[in-house]
């Protein structure tokens, strides 16, 4: 299968600090794939690079086997973009709007169109300026959508919406995945909302890949045990600690990379496995970070 | 593509446009229909107060040609270019396209003063001793129009860091010039960098020259 988004040794550095460094990322077609991150690890100025916005001191960019930002514009016509702020032109109405988008786009959708105004309550008449945040953020998918990309690039596109309103935008991009088989690479810090939708996951921090593999990997990989006994004797585990609590009775670890056989292999040193629990991705994201900033011996 | 980018233009800037098209219609009327003199011997009087007049027309020029410019990137630098160089167009042709859209609101603007000036000499005994000229008047307001529209338009064109070291580099060299100009006065020497400096710039040869010269629509 062809990767829609690959990234190879990427480096990009806006001035004196931050740093994007040596950032190789994959995102397979037809994949919806979760970009998560703290605030400032660099997802944005990724997305940027990956559409051609910005261009990378070194590294190459292959967006839907276009190379990026020479062939940018040929991708763009076949991405829909919707940016952490609204950046379309708030001196024109909601219609205005659509008419100048439509212009640049030709496989534009005007019967889906139509049918999202209806149903996301948007009035053609309506100008830019006075859209709340909820309706701007309905609006910059219906763009997005109905231009029929085979690449969606979503960067925060709920963010500060309500639920409502939340469900309505991320229900229209299930939709046209569901019928286009389009890829989806959204960056976001709901994390329980990408735990739903995505099925590969990518973690950002402070400019590096800390993480990215299926998300099926990164949730049954990820546990919580609760050990009795001497733990001294898992030193070498073939599993990866993220953290550990507590000694003697009562210990929690955090462990990833884990299998169901592993079991054993802790019982064989005398430590008995009180519960196995669990960790949804919000957690897990956060044991992972949390590992990787002390230097532990994960990732 | 382009006919989006010419109608965009039109809404972000249209008030100007109307405004400079009010405003060039009025000129041509008011400065030749109603100060036209009945009685002959007063044409001299009548083609200095023409000419008083006329300094309006390269100050239009300019304030279209600036407004023109800002409008065509003004929107879209609020949002850092975003949604701009996310179009699927390639960016030169963007630019370019971009300058149309402007030239093509300027062509129309130059239009409306050519008919105004149509107007107001057809509804004016003009003597055998003086001659019209709407076309060139229209004419050279258009092309005074774009050279300023053009510089603006490059100079906004710039990334911002650019643009603010150009126009720091700009403000220090002139603040350079009027200083070492005035100390060399005060000394007595007789030093002027500034008016040939002036004269590059608007002069007949330089980049702004069709501000300058005769903006007269009846003329001898």
């Amino acid at each position: 299968m062809m990767d829609a988004i690959r990234l190879t040794g990427v480096g990009y550095r806006p001035g004196a600090g931050f740093a994007i460094e040596n950032l190789s990322l994959a995102v397979p077609e037809g994949a919806i794939y979760g970009f998560l991150g703290p605030n400032g690890a660099g997802k944005t100025t990724t997305i940027r690079l990956l559409l051609g916005l910005l261009r990378p001191a070194q590294g190459q960019i292959t967006v839907l086997g276009e190379s990026i930002p020479d062939r940018a514009p040929q991708a763009l016509g076949r991405i829909g973009y919707v940016p952490e702020r609204p950046h379309l032109y708030r001196f024109l109405t909601v219609g205005e709007s659509l008419r100048f988008h439509r212009a640049f786009h030709p496989r534009w959708d005007q019967a889906w169109a139509a049918e999202l105004l209806g149903g996301f309550g948007l009035a053609l008449d309506r100008p830019l300026r006075r859209l709340s945040k909820g309706e701007m953020g309905k609006l910059m998918m219906l763009q997005a959508l109905c231009q029929r990309p085979e690449l969606l690039v979503l960067d925060e596109p709920t963010d500060g919406l309500d639920p409502v309103v939340r469900r309505e935008v991320m229900s229209a991009v299930v939709e046209y995945v569901a019928e286009h088989r389009a890829t989806v690479f959204i960056s976001s810090h709901l994390v329980h909302e990408l735990e739903r939708l995505c099925d590969w996951v990518g973690v950002m921090d402070r400019g590096t890949l800390v993480t990215q593999l299926p998300m099926t990997q990164l949730k049954n990989g990820i546990k919580r045990l609760r050990i009795t006994g001497p733990v001294e004797r898992l030193d070498g585990a073939p599993f990866a600690v993220l953290s550990r609590n507590g000694q003697g009775p009562g210990a929690v670890w955090i462990v990833d990379q884990w299998e169901p056989a592993m079991t054993s292999w802790i019982a064989e040193r005398g430590v008995r496995i009180d519960a196995i629990d669990d960790l949804d991705l919000e957690e897990g994201f956060v044991e992972r970070l949390r590992a990787r900033r002390r230097g532990g011996n994960h990732v | 593509m382009f006919s989006a980018l010419v109608w965009l233009q039109w809404k972000s800037s249209r008030v100007w446009i109307v405004i400079a098209a009010v405003v060039v219609i009025a000129l041509p009327v008011v400065s030749v229909v109603r100060g036209w003199p009945t009685d002959p011997s007063a044409m001299a009087q009548f083609l200095a107060r023409l000419e008083a007049w006329s300094i309006f027309y390269p100050g239009l020029a300019t304030t279209v040609g600036i407004a023109m410019a800002s409008f065509a990137w003004r929107a879209d630098q609020a949002g850092d270019l975003v949604y701009a160089l996310t179009l699927p167009i390639e960016r030169w042709r963007q630019v370019w396209y971009r300058f149309g859209a402007g030239l093509v609101w300027i062509a129309a603007v130059a239009v409306v003063l050519w008919v105004a000036a149509l107007v107001a000499i057809a509804v004016t005994p003009i003597p055998a001793s003086l001659r019209s000229y709407p076309n060139g008047l229209a004419l050279k307001f258009a092309l005074a129009t774009m050279s300023v529209f053009t510089l603006a338009f490059a100079g906004l064109s710039l990334p911002d860091r650019m643009k603010r070291g150009i126009a720091v580099m700009v403000v220090a060299l002139l603040m350079i010039l009027i200083a070492v100009q005035t100390t060399a006065l005060l000394a007595g020497r007789e030093v002027n960098w500034l008016v040939p400096l002036f004269e590059a710039i608007v002069g007949r040869t330089g980049p702004l020259g069709m501000l300058g010269g005769r903006w007269m629509l009846i003329d001898v």
